[in-house]
């Protein structure tokens, strides 16, 4: 699997698996939940930074950007203004011109708000990001996102960590037919065998962060999506056998008494 | 130094010295400046400027930096949200059925 490599933009990744850093209980368990995940792409949020207690540490600090890429998102943001604005902060701040862009629509389901992501991307990429853009599993607006410009799209399995897995394959299937850049499944995996599925339909990769932070034992979680990645990329690039309703035997008649 | 101005850093008001750059104030409050974005009254201001951006009686300032996040994180209620079948309020309000929610999927 070493020379199976993911490109996007230019810019080549070790792995097929990408995840988040929120919700995990300490910094120390994000460092080792990554580092068994064996991902090299990591997304981050920009906030306010704490100004009374400073005692805090960096997320940072725990997660090198010289050894993982950096991916910051625009999570939290619902209007083109803040998505664009945030996306910005995230460049100041110093890690790359990539951007993980997010634009909600609403807040019960954090499903994106498509046509406000469609205008967001035009004007980041005119402004020189990589903006790979979270979106719906949407196959006309997952060409319309590549045609201004996205080199890659990130449509959705299900709602962000709802853990509900590949709710509509078909949809995905079509999408990932669709487009001519890579696509990486984010959000609403629950478990190892929804990722291995995304990978199988043909993914590029996973991203996921819940269902690696919330599980009862996040480190064994992420080993297990680690696996799970692999196999799914394994046996997308193997051929899997073709579904029959009936039988087909597979040891030969011939010799039989 | 001058007389005391007033500067709103990340929502909270406190009294500066007239004529503190944004080095200074990053200085201050023990922020390493590598991996911060600062905004001025809403504009980014290029970290090659931090040292020489003086700042001034009113000024709304943004320091931001990367924390924890996957799409939804810590402090946006990413943490609190409801589980299915555990919801804070009523099932209804976060538009689940009833019966869906009393099988927990």
């Amino acid at each position: 699997m070493t020379d199976d490599r993911l490109i996007i933009a230019g810019r080549e990744f070790k792995s097929r698996l990408w995840v988040g850093t929120g919700k995990y209980k300490s910094f120390a368990e994000t460092q080792k939940a990554i580092e068994t995940s064996g991902a090299d792409v990591v997304t981050v949020a920009v906030r306010r930074v704490n100004i009374t207690d400073r005692s805090k540490e960096n997320l940072l600090d725990y997660i090198d950007p010289k050894k993982y890429t950096i991916l910051p998102n625009t999570a939290g943001c619902y209007t083109v203004e803040d998505a664009v604005r945030y996306s910005r902060l995230a460049r100041a701040a110093g890690v790359s011109d990539l951007v993980k862009l997010e634009v909600i629509g609403d807040e019960k389901t954090l499903f994106p708000d498509t046509a406000g992501l469609i205008e967001a991307a035009r004007i980041l990429i005119k402004e020189g990001f990589i903006v790979l853009p979270y979106t719906n599993d949407d196959p006309i607006v997952a060409k319309k996102l590549v045609d201004i410009g996205c080199p890659a799209v990130m449509p959705l399995a299900a709602p962000i960590g709802s853990g509900l897995g590949i709710r509509n394959p078909y949809n995905l299937k079509i999408l990932m037919e669709s487009v001519n850049v890579p696509v990486i499944v984010d959000a609403g995996v629950g478990t190892a065998s929804d990722a291995a599925l995304a990978m199988e339909y043909g993914a590029d990769a996973v991203l996921m962060n819940t269902a690696i932070a919330g599980a009862r034992d996040p480190i064994a979680m992420a080993e297990a999506m680690k696996y799970a990645v692999w196999a799914g990329r394994l046996a997308y690039k193997a051929g899997r056998i073709p579904k029959k309703l009936y039988a087909t035997a597979s040891s030969p008649i011939e010799g039989m008494l | 130094m001058g007389e005391a101005i007033k500067i709103q850093v990340n929502g909270e008001t406190r009294d500066w010295c007239d004529g503190v750059t944004v080095a200074d104030l990053l200085r201050d409050l023990e922020i390493a400046t590598d991996r911060v974005a600062v905004e001025v009254n809403l504009e980014i201001l290029d970290r090659a400027r931090f040292a020489e951006h003086r700042l001034r009686d009113g000024d709304r300032v943004e320091i931001l930096s990367f924390i924890g996040g996957g799409a939804l994180c810590i402090g946006d209620g990413g943490v609190d949200a409801p589980r299915m079948g555990e919801s804070r309020e009523s099932p209804r309000a976060h538009g689940f059925p009833r019966h869906f929610l009393k099988r927990g999927l």
